[in-house]
């Protein structure tokens, strides 16, 4: 086998035994790794977990054949389990150098179940595995406890992932925070680490499997890199960040306003170049990145550099609670990294807190103090009360579904899909994203994929995913799904979502690491396979057609911007997604046909039991 | 006859203006537009915007005028025509 260890650790907490779980390699062909390896893994054990917090509920992280390889921007790692948010398949990534060094240590990924008796983190390095105890480090914030396993385990190559108080108080968007700043950010899988009394996770070493071709692998990384160079997306997000689409976003009725009720906003205070004209910016890279995306603002306090937020961030803490306060949002991101949850779903919630105080469904004396739109100590505020879980706060950590339900609100008020916040782009400035958000494996996810930049003009020619009019809901339906496919297998190779390489590229380094022989459509179908295989995840916890749809506070037509009286058509969208997936219209399930295409035998057998 | 450009983004950054007023011809086009704005601010762009070829160059910004979106270099201006220069350049 190459491009693989062909084993991950597994891990039971409550016996405190390590063990190596063996990877076939026909297994890793037909689920590649990353976050459709997690799902394959998670599928088989399904039967046995009661809750998404339960001691059984599996945890998995895992790499992929591209990670710590010679090829750029694949530094990156996947955490896959049941989502405390959304009671569904929660999945998140990440980068930085914890990828790399897990990689290195000598398996794949690791497979979590149990909880320890009292905090331990785990340490790996180069084929030795160790459960350590963590009571010293509970109660200690993300990057105190990066710090001190660093400083205690004198091992300079050492990268940790872990989580804050987030993760130990079992906040339902908890993150699992790597290398200071980067973020698993999505669906509470922080919680699952909390839960199971694991502080961290410490990897080393540089253990590297064996490739199938390595000249090969070296001659593709080489031309990538200077594809990547010569792109002009590259160049913007260099010398800007993510921050760089603040403002074309809100020209573009992309950036939702005031809680998804406006779509124009000023927003010339908080954008990429403001950042970079107002602070100190160090850009900084993931291991073997050549762009380097990430912001970090030097001396944001005497001493103290802070990571700067990226656009979902600056967008969920700013106009969506109609809030110009450059310096509150920096602040407000520093203490969701700090103490680890996720931003888009924090700032989110904070927004609808706003919203109710606004209907005066949420009174001040439940508050404690003022919620006028703009305030930005009022945004601080409330976050601190997230993460302490004080007062309102406790209710705002469960996300918005949870704060319509404890209001007596309509569910289609919460922004939401399935219990997963919305993020910074509207379905109605792009209806592809609106289709996207409806059928997304974990719920609204602006990921899988990122259906704007599509119709911004970035085509995908080999699968015939071409532009088209950004506010029509006319024939996305096959692009959308097929655009999903193709963004999942980023998250199984694993590849950042900004590579701007095509399937024949891809193919090409996967099997010169593999020595397999993927084509173009042979890896649209593992991607397709994938999307199946999560939903399938989903319809065994329940998932049915009746959860496929937008909150309506996310698609009635506004009356401004350049989105007025747009609303996407998401009825017809949906019916042609589900002709094309194959999915039945009455339960939402993919077909038996259309498992077996896809060598889902045992999900089939389950799901669709002969006599 | 006179239009107004409005450099929107990091466009305003690389370009070193946010906005601009352009003398055409009467009766110039989109095209005639890109000309005088790689003449006047070609140069400051980055070299994937810069082409020698003005449809090449077109593609590369989205230009929008009120709510249309202008793609054809033979679009006809008018005097007092606002356009927007954005780069459809997204993600994050």
């Amino acid at each position: 086998m190459k491009g693989y260890h062909g084993r991950f650790l597994e891990v039971d907490l409550s016996l405190r035994k390590l063990s190596d779980l063996p990877l076939s390699e026909e297994f890793l062909k037909h689920y590649i790794g990353g976050a459709t390896l997690s799902a394959a893994l998670i599928y088989e054990r399904l039967d046995r977990v009661a809750a998404p917090l339960a001691p059984e509920s599996p945890l998995v992280f895992s790499t992929g054949p591209f990670t710590g390889s010679a090829l750029p921007m694949v530094s990156r790692y996947a955490v896959g389990g049941l989502s405390p948010l959304t009671g569904f398949w929660g999945e998140a990534t990440s980068g930085g150098r914890f990828p790399f060094r897990l990689k290195g240590s000598g398996w794949d990924g690791l497979l979590v179940s149990g909880r320890a008796a009292k905090p331990v983190y785990l340490y790996l390095k180069e084929g030795q595995a160790e459960i350590r105890e963590a009571a010293h480090l509970w109660g200690k914030d993300s990057y105190q406890t990066q710090q001190i396993i660093k400083e205690e385990l004198k091992d300079d190559s050492v990268s940790v992932a872990c989580i804050g108080s987030g993760g130990e108080n079992l906040i339902h968007y908890a993150a699992i925070m790597n290398d200071k700043g980067r973020a698993a950010g999505r669906c509470g899988l922080g919680a699952l680490m909390g839960s199971k009394n694991l502080k961290a996770v410490a990897a080393s070493g540089n253990w590297k499997p064996e490739l199938a071709d390595p000249e090969k692998v070296k001659e593709l990384a080489k031309q990538a890199v200077a594809q990547i160079n010569g792109n002009l997306i590259s160049v913007a997000f260099r010398e800007y960040g993510t921050m760089m689409y603040t403002d074309m976003a809100m020209i573009l009725g992309d950036a939702p306003a005031k809680y998804f009720t406006r779509a124009v906003f000023p927003v010339s205070k908080i954008t990429g170049q403001a950042l970079r004209q107002n602070y100190l910016v160090r850009n900084y890279a993931c291991l073997g990145c050549p762009i380097g995306c990430g912001r970090e603002v030097v001396d944001f306090k005497p001493g103290l550099n802070v990571d700067g937020p990226e656009y979902e961030t600056a967008v969920a803490f700013g106009p969506l609670c109609e809030n110009t306060d450059l310096e509150a949002i920096i602040r407000a991101n520093h203490l969701c990294n700090t103490h680890g949850i996720d931003t888009i779903s924090a700032g989110v919630s904070v927004a609808y807190a706003f919203y109710l105080y606004d209907l005066g469904v949420l009174p001040k004396d439940r508050v404690g103090f003022d919620l006028k739109w703009g305030d930005s100590q009022a945004v601080i505020r409330l976050v601190e009360m997230i993460i302490a879980q004080e007062g309102i706060g406790r209710i705002l950590s469960q996300g918005t579904l949870a704060m319509a339900r404890a209001f007596d609100r309509q569910e289609d008020e919460a922004a939401q899909v399935k219990g997963l916040e919305m993020p910074m782009h509207d379905g109605r400035a792009f209806h592809g994203m609106a289709l996207s958000y409806a059928t997304g494996p974990r719920g609204a996810c602006h990921l899988k994929g990122d259906y704007y930049n599509v119709d911004l003009g970035n085509m995908v020619m080999e699968y015939n995913i071409f532009p088209s009019e950004r506010l029509s809901s006319e024939g996305k339906s096959e692009g959308v799904a097929k655009y999903q496919s193709l963004k999942d297998l980023f998250d199984a190779l694993t590849l950042c979502k900004f590579a701007p390489l095509m399937p024949t590229q891809l193919c090409e380094m996967l099997n010169a690491i593999t020595g397999w022989t993927f084509t173009p459509e042979d890896l649209l179908t593992a991607g397709d396979r994938s999307i199946n295989l999560k939903r399938a995840i989903g319809n065994k916890l329940g998932m049915t057609r009746e959860q496929d749809k937008l909150p309506r506070i996310c698609s009635s037509p506004l009356n401004e911007g350049t989105t007025a009286g747009v609303e996407p058509d998401l009825p017809t969208m949906l019916q042609e997604y589900y002709r094309f997936r194959g999915w039945d219209w009455a339960t939402g399930r993919p077909t038996r046909e259309r498992l077996l295409e896809l060598g889902l035998h045992q999900v089939a057998a389950e799901m669709y039991p002969q006599p | 006859m006179k239009v107004r450009i409005l450099f929107q983004g990091i466009l305003s950054d690389w370009a070193g203006v946010s906005q601009a007023e352009i003398l055409l011809p009467k009766g110039g086009n989109l095209g005639d537009l890109l000309s005088e704005i790689r003449k006047n601010y070609g140069p400051q762009l980055p070299p994937q915007l810069r082409d020698k070829e003005q449809t090449a160059f077109s593609r590369a910004f989205w230009v929008i005028r009120k709510k249309e979106k202008l793609s054809e270099p033979g679009t006809t201006l008018k005097d007092g025509d606002e356009l927007q220069f954005l780069l459809p350049l997204a993600g994050g």
